[in-house]
């Protein structure tokens, strides 16, 4: 194809025609300065929102599956308040997942079932359905999931009191530390959980020792801080506990903050009802670890603790008055398959008559993330405007450099075509002028940004030196930004830009292909 | 030469021009130009020469008449692919490109007809055959800045016949050059029309040069005449 050929030619540098040359130059630096631009801003920021994602869904799951009223209507969870073998006690939903009985009703033991009860959900045998169960194993069967897991969880909340020793001039000292917080369920099936877990500092090993040495007995140092452990099920996180020190909990970064550390002891208070009052109830736990919960709303408050615990004081609140405070986690490891699984399971509960027990959300439906995810979403279709209109402006550059070029080329149009080159033939050579430099300032731009990716923070921190204090807040941005590389960035930029600088490359093509050989030939 | 085939066959072309003010500079003009026929176009400055021969090469068209070239009527669609297989042009400027070596000049008719111009290939041996028939095999990979008015010329001449055309139009092929240059020009385009078997027309002021041809017709108020006793 000789007219990329000539148009190369045409584009090469030139002291005989300068004022081309410069413009060129400078257009495809400018091209390649939006290019950087967009693909730095969009990695940074794609990062950025994946790792807020990912940090949000280590806390919950991509797909939640919650009771409804319906649920808590049913005959199948108001049957164990009436029935002996239950211990007249409403089971939880990690409680009715671990349960031998279906139903556990015995006519000749139990109370008369009140006739506004809703009637027991029997299957095609005959026999009572297991509501649960029955969801649990669909949830757990779907197809075509990579990585699927499913969990049962609780959350509830409770008062953490630490007591925080520490030494100081004057010896020992200690202080105290009291939160009403939230308590979620520690999922040791949770593989997203052990990427926020944060490292154990010196401090907090002192601390711990510290800590073993006042409660005295014969507590191990080992094995008293969250770890993973790998066993037939693969890679599992442990959230230990010890007779002495208490339960351990992990807790959030903001506990961290405020000065906690790890093997702080002290006692999560929560009041149950008892047959004449309401009692304060209290629990030895002790922290085993913190995690980094990321830009969650209710974060900074959110304690995990392992299920039993969290059963526990979950057990004290009448549980369909708390929406949402318990149900199944499904986790997978491609979260653009959430609308599809919420899709297939509500089908599957469909089909098996449970649909109406359940409510189902994607991370994007949470009431506590859907203002963020919409923002986010938002403010990504702002940028990408606003870059559009960047690179529109930078393209503009090479209309004014085509023009010229073409009325420096006039002569060799006219010469061309006398040889018998068509007027397509030389729209696209100007066309292919504009490609080329659309082309070659992606180039310049892309491998910038490559190059400023892999050093991003040694960028970041420089300019935090400059300024005085960081350049990113750690709490919302994390200790290092992300810096992968957004393919998605490049091939809207390449696409955009490829699209613009033919756009801007027409107009003059047509210029040029309009030129009539014979005039140019004459005048010459 | 008599029995041979018309390479170009124009019929009552007409021609005027618009602005600044509206001038019909020619008038219904009949040429017909056999196979192997050098044909010489004088007349005074002004009279319409270059502008008949640019309606002849299809890259004026003409307000009315016919024109075939090669047993091709011409139109708005084979204009183009006539002007790079069938005619070519030699124009006084010579009009060269000039970010081009004169190999590249030569083989620039190829690139266009969209052949292969790599080293080795046809159209590269085609090229530098040309230049060594021009005398220039020594200047191939010469920017054509570097090169003398008379060697320029011969590059233009050498890239007219790189797509072995059935008709060459030459617009004072020497009117820039010396008498000696000319003159080698003049015998370098009139044995090719003898050699090959080609067409030429000839737009010039040089009687010595319109006497070489077959055949010389005088432009004068817009209408070809044959020259008398020629």
């Amino acid at each position: 194809m000789y007219e990329l050929s000539v148009a190369c030619k045409y584009l090469t540098p030139r002291w005989r025609q300068l004022s081309v040359s410069i413009i060129s130059l400078v257009s495809i630096l400018v091209i390649a300065l939006v290019v950087w631009l967009i693909v730095v801003f969009f990695s940074v920021t794609h990062g950025l929102e994946k790792n807020w994602i990912y940090k949000l869904t280590a806390l919950t799951a991509p797909v939640r599956v919650t009771p409804t009223e319906a649920y808590y209507q049913s005959y199948y969870y108001q049957i164990d308040g009436i029935s002996a073998s239950s211990d007249y006690t409403l089971k939880s939903i990690h409680e009715k997942l671990n349960s031998q009985l279906i139903d556990p009703y015995d006519p000749s033991v139990d109370e008369e079932i009140p006739s506004t009860w809703a009637k027991p959900l029997i299957d095609e045998k005959g026999r009572s359905k297991d509501i649960v169960k029955e969801t649990y194993r669909l949830a757990a069967n779907l197809p075509n999931v990579k990585n699927l897991i499913v969990s049962d969880f609780e959350m509830t909340s409770g008062n953490l009191r630490l007591h925080m020793v520490r030494e100081s001039k004057e010896g020992l000292q200690s202080q105290s530390l009291s939160q009403t917080t939230y308590l979620g369920t520690f999922d040791p099936t949770n593989p997203a959980l052990s990427q926020v877990i944060l490292p154990l500092t010196d401090a907090d090993k002192k601390n711990l020792a510290r800590e073993i040495a006042i409660a005295g007995g014969s507590i191990k140092n080992d094995g008293l801080t969250v770890s993973t452990i790998e066993n037939s099920n693969g890679k599992q996180l442990v959230l230990p506990s010890d007779t002495i020190l208490g339960e351990g909990i992990l807790a959030p970064k903001s506990y961290q903050n405020a000065g906690a550390l790890i093997g702080d002891r002290g006692h999560l208070t929560y009041y149950a009802a008892t047959t004449s009052s309401m009692q304060e109830q209290h629990l030895p736990v002790y922290i085993a670890g913190f995690y980094d919960p990321g830009i969650f709303p209710i974060g900074s408050k959110f304690i995990l603790a392992n299920p039993e615990l969290i059963s526990l004081v979950h057990s004290s609140q009448q549980q369909s008055q708390v929406p949402f405070s318990s149900g199944f986690n499904i986790r997978f490891s491609d979260f653009n398959q959430a609308a599809e699984v919420k899709a297939n399971l509500e089908k599957a509960l469909q089909e098996n008559g449970l649909a109406p027990y359940w409510h189902i959300e994607t991370y994007r439906e949470f009431d506590f993330t859907k203002d963020l995810i919409q923002q986010l979403s938002s403010e990504r279709n702002l940028w990408t405007l606003l870059a559009t209109v960047i690179i529109i402006v930078a393209c503009s550059n090479i209309i004014s450099m085509l023009i010229i070029l073409v009325n420096d080329k006039k002569l060799e149009i006219g010469i061309l075509r006398s040889m018998g080159a068509s007027s397509a033939s030389i729209a696209i050579i100007f066309g292919a002028c504009g490609m080329v430099m659309g082309a070659a300032g992606s180039i310049i731009g892309t491998l910038a940004a490559v190059l400023t990716l892999r050093n991003l923070q040694a960028l970041v921190n420089f300019i935090g030196r400059v300024q005085g204090y960081d350049m990113f807040n750690p709490v919302f941005y994390g200790n290092t930004l992300p810096n992968e590389f957004s393919f998605e960035a490049l091939l809207f930029v390449v696409i955009m830009t490829s699209g613009i600088s033919l756009l801007a490359g027409i107009v003059p093509a047509i210029k040029a292909s309009m030129i009539r050989p014979s005039n140019i030939l004459r005048a010459e | 030469m008599m029995d041979q085939k018309y390479i170009l066959k124009a019929k009552g072309l007409h021609k005027s021009f618009q602005h600044p003010v509206k001038v019909q500079i020619i008038k219904g003009i009949d040429l017909f130009i056999r196979q192997g026929e050098a044909v010489a176009i004088t007349g005074r400055s002004g009279q319409g020469k270059s502008t008949l021969l640019q309606l002849l090469g299809t890259l004026e068209k003409p307000c009315s008449g016919l024109l075939e070239i090669a047993g091709q009527e011409v139109n708005a669609f084979n204009k183009a692919t006539i002007r790079n297989r069938h005619v070519a042009f030699v124009f006084q400027s010579f009009h060269l490109l000039e970010d081009y070596t004169a190999l590249d000049n030569v083989m620039m008719p190829a690139r266009i007809a969209r052949q292969k111009v790599h080293k080795g290939s046809q159209a590269y041996k085609r090229g530098l055959e040309l230049l060594e028939k021009v005398g220039l095999s020594d200047r191939s990979h010469f920017s054509t800045k570097l090169l003398s008015g008379g060697e320029k010329q011969r590059v233009a001449i050498a890239r007219a016949l790189c797509n072995d055309p059935d008709l060459i139009l030459a617009d004072e092929p020497s009117g820039n050059l010396d008498r000696q240059t000319a003159d080698s020009i003049h015998s370098l385009l009139l044995d090719f029309v003898k050699h090959e078997n080609k067409s030429i027309v000839i737009v010039t002021h040089d009687q010595s040069l319109a006497s070489m041809c077959h055949s010389q017709y005088i432009l004068e108020s817009g209408q070809l005449n044959l020259k008398p006793n020629f």
